[in-house]
């Protein structure tokens, strides 16, 4: 039946144009996402580049100080700060809870239970970012401003008081709110990804170091791990790149304070978060472009990660050291 | 199928045959008198050192001596029994009420065709089902008289006992070959550098790859070939000096220059070892077994030395699968 299909004469046209029509859409819709990305970062050096012409790419990323008011000066360092130490933050909170949970969900968990936490995880990821804010203006800041952030500066008033201007006003939003709230952010990327790399460890490399004579966690420490390492970390990487990107919640729960330096329990800005909360103020073409360029620094700063989260996984993955 | 005609059509068939029944002729017991333990006990605790064991290939010629030799000190000793074995998944019955001796210091095959309960069988051996969620199992597995499987037995020491290798070579990647050797260990938490390089050393001599693996001990295990690999594998299960080691189809990823090289392996290995051998390839059940066992569907068909059941098969079901009518 088959091969009377095959000898019956197809219009040597009709299979022609068929190929040339799916390369030609594929390729036009393959060449419009570098397109976008390109027209993007144009767009936002373009309209930033007021600033950088006017500060220098150097001076601007230096200048450490914000000032759409009266100086008319505009230096993204504050911003970059508070963006690398909140992301960098979180991601150090995250990594073994996150880490923890992958494992027990995977390697422990009996599967009903595995299955409920894995729903769990991906209900909290789908927690709309504002939904997160909320709740953290509301009843996480406020939480925290008295169990914690009050009873330390008490503290610090009656023995350091030196240590007070490090510490800051403990209003309960601040950099430390921000960075808590970012972890659970990005907990359950992390341990979704990290999951994910476990799950693709292949079931000889467990079976060999239980044959050894491996108890459970030394099976995990052995084979587990070390072959899902690379997956770890460039979901690692990946979360990072999330957590440098956050807006919403951030701009909600850091204070939005603009001047530098930060304190540990006071107010402080993220790249995304002084775009946010100034976008719609910026009426001098100055503070726009230098919004602009934060923009365009931003997306740097999360291209650079993506690219160093792929180089990892690259690297670290095994590839052929099975292979016969 | 295809492995069957092969061996039908080789010439020197019965010329290897010949040389089994040769190696075995002076030994007369039924092989089903198990539990008779009182038959003299195996010569072998004489020179277990490791300058004994030859590395690289063997001639023929020297496995049928290695042959001769075990089956004159051939003790029967009962080291392995199951008794009344079932395993199943959900309802599906993989291993049917199997009871059978696995004698010390012989190579035991299991064969039969695909899907009858082989592999399933060996893993329960070694207590590999209890990481799999679903396999239900009853009877006993006893380990010099020990049941296996009852819950004061710890399944880490039992697995320490039994070691395995598996189908497919399984290094640990990220490991050089020195870590992979003394990888189990240093579970056990020996750290002593002097002992590790020692045991590293002997394993790697005793699996055949140390000749050529000495001067690049640090470098993955994965940069090694298959066959290498595999060695590596079993190296890794010598070294923490099990007494049953458990082998599912350990040859079949590799190329005919390392099955060979494996199979001389597994008859040097009995010397210090018992061995089964779960094998698809029957011509190497014929090879490095002496006995063997035919299963089917779940069931315990036949089982018995390898020349006899090869040669004169009780069961026309054995008979079949040997002469290749399904399989």
């Amino acid at each position: 039946m088959q091969s009377d299909l095959l000898k019956r004469p197809l219009p040597v046209i009709y299979r022609w144009l068929g190929d040339k029509i799916f390369l030609t859409v594929v390729v036009l819709l393959g060449l419009t996402i570098i397109f976008l990305a390109l027209s993007m970062a144009w767009v936002l050096y373009k309209e930033g580049s007021l600033a950088i012409h006017q500060f220098g790419v150097i001076g601007f990323l230096k200048g450490s100080v914000w000032d759409p008011g009266v100086q008319y000066v505009f230096g993204a360092l504050p911003f970059i700060f508070g963006t690398m130490v909140t992301s960098i933050g979180a991601l150090a909170i995250a990594f073994f809870p996150a880490i923890a949970i992958a494992i027990f969900m995977a390697e422990y968990a009996p599967s009903w239970l595995s299955k409920i936490i894995e729903n769990l995880v991906h209900l909290i990821a789908a927690i709309p970012s504002v939904v997160v804010g909320i709740w953290g203006i509301f009843v996480f800041a406020p939480w925290m401003r008295e169990t914690v952030y009050l009873p330390v500066v008490n503290f610090a008033t009656e023995h350091y008081p030196s240590l007070l201007p490090v510490l800051g006003s403990p209003i309960g939003y601040g950099m430390t709110t921000a960075t808590i709230i970012l972890a659970l952010m990005i907990i359950p990327f992390t341990t979704a990804l990290t999951r994910d790399a476990i799950d693709k460890v292949p079931r000889e490399q467990r079976e060999a170091a239980w044959a050894l004579g491996a108890t459970r966690w030394e099976v995990i420490r052995m084979a587990v791990i070390p072959y899902a390492r690379g997956g770890i970390m460039a979901g690692t990487m990946l979360s990072f790149g999330r957590a440098i990107g956050e807006t919403m919640a951030v701009a909600m729960l850091i204070g939005n304070k603009n001047n530098f330096p930060f304190s540990i329990f006071g107010p402080a800005a993220t790249m995304p978060s002084v775009i946010i909360n100034e976008f719609r103020e910026a009426v001098g073409n100055m503070h726009l472009s230098s919004l602009m360029a934060i923009g365009l620094a931003l997306f740097a700063i999360s291209l650079i990660v993506n690219l160093v989260a792929a180089y990892i996984s690259r690297k670290l993955s095994i590839t052929g050291g099975q292979a016969i | 199928m295809e492995v069957m005609t092969k061996i039908q059509s080789h010439p020197t068939k019965n010329n290897l045959f010949n040389k089994v029944r040769k190696a075995f002729s002076n030994e007369n017991n039924p092989p089903n008198s198990h539990g008779n333990n009182n038959g003299p006990q195996k010569p072998m605790a004489d020179n277990n050192g490791p300058g004994r064991i030859k590395t690289g290939m063997q001639s023929a010629g020297n496995r049928e001596k290695n042959m001769e030799k075990a089956a004159k000190k051939e003790g029967k000793e009962v080291r392995m029994e199951t008794k009344n074995l079932n395993i199943r998944y959900g309802t599906t019955v993989a291993v049917d009420n199997v009871s059978l001796p696995i004698y010390n210091h012989m190579v035991t095959a299991l064969i039969g065709p695909s899907g009858c309960g082989k592999t399933t069988f060996l893993r329960a051996l070694n207590r590999m089902h209890d990481l799999t969620r679903d396999a239900v199992i009853s009877g006993e597995v006893l380990l010099d008289g020990k049941n296996i499987y009852d819950p004061r037995v710890n399944p880490v020491t039992i697995r320490r006992k039994i070691g395995m290798v598996f189908q497919k070579p399984t290094p640990f990647p990220t490991m050089s070959i020195y870590d992979n050797v003394v990888a189990g260990l240093k579970l056990v938490g020996i750290k002593n550098r002097k002992l590790l390089d020692e045991v590293c050393e002997k394993a790697l001599k005793q699996a055949a790859l140390f000749e050529e693996v000495k001067d690049r001990l640090k470098s993955p295990g994965g940069s090694l070939s298959g066959g290498q690999q595999q060695r590596l594998s079993i190296a890794r299960a010598l070294a923490i000096e099990p007494e049953v080691i458990l082998m599912d189809e350990p040859t079949s990823s590799l190329d005919p220059k390392s099955t060979a090289k494996i199979e001389d392996l597994i008859v040097e290995l009995r010397k210090n070892y018992s061995i089964i051998i779960v094998t698809h390839n029957l011509a190497q059940a014929t090879r490095v077994s002496d006995y063997s066992i035919f299963m089917y569907l779940g069931q315990l068909i036949e089982y018995g030395k390898t020349h006899k059941l090869f040669n004169n098969p009780k069961d026309t079901r054995t008979e079949n699968y040997i002469s290749g009518k399904f399989g």
